[in-house]
């Protein structure tokens, strides 16, 4: 079953500890909808898929792997 | 205002709502209800307008839309099922459970007809050619 997995948590890590909330806001999501994402729970559109690598200033593939 | 204290404002109101509005009733008064149905409402949008956190997002919609989803379709199928037993029972007899039986049958068709009617503007909107 294919799967999308992302880097969130470690990439929030690597920008000085961002938290959920401020990456939410950068992101324009709830910090629900972040919380989500990290634990694998919800797969995001490819809008706010782009939007949470652009609030980390990297390749939406940076962030989000495609795997089979 | 933070979603926290705009939450705790919500339910201040409703309280405040939900007693007034019980008050009128029980007082004969429609003069109450309406009026005050009428401004908590317009004090709950303005307190959400003055919400600076994002509350809704993409995750939430589609939450929204699932629930419902499955809520149209448990509804239509109890009430189906409900509404015919009672035009099976009361029909010809009782005529109060035939008025509850016709009450139900007419407001399935009304949900399923306007989920069609959003469903096709919809799909239209979003590109599906069906």
């Amino acid at each position: 079953m294919a799967r999308i997995n992302n880097r969130i948590r470690r990439l929030r890590f690597d920008h000085d500890e961002m938290t959920q909330e401020e990456l939410a806001q950068r992101a324009g999501c709830t910090r629900q909808t972040i919380i989500a994402l990290e634990q694998g729970k919800y797969v995001p559109s490819i809008e706010l898929a782009f939007r949470i690598a652009r609030a980390f200033g990297v390749s939406l593939e940076e962030v989000f792997q495609y795997e089979e | 205002m933070s979603v926290r204290t705009y939450n705790l404002w919500k339910i201040v109101i409703v309280i405040i709502v939900a007693i007034l509005v019980g008050w009128g009733v029980n007082a004969n008064n429609a003069f109450i209800p309406v009026p005050t149905v009428l401004v908590g409402g317009g004090v709950l949008l303005f307190l959400r307008s003055r919400v600076k956190e994002i509350t809704t997002d993409e995750r939430t919609f589609n939450i929204a839309g699932r629930a419902a989803r499955f809520t149209l379709s448990f509804f239509v199928i109890l009430a189906a099922a409900a509404g015919a037993t009672l035009l099976a029972i009361g029909g010809g007899t009782t005529p109060a459970l035939e008025t509850v039986g016709f009450t139900l049958a007419y407001s399935i068709c009304t949900l399923l007809i306007l989920y069609f009617i959003s469903y096709i503007y919809y799909n239209r909107k979003y590109g599906g050619k069906e």
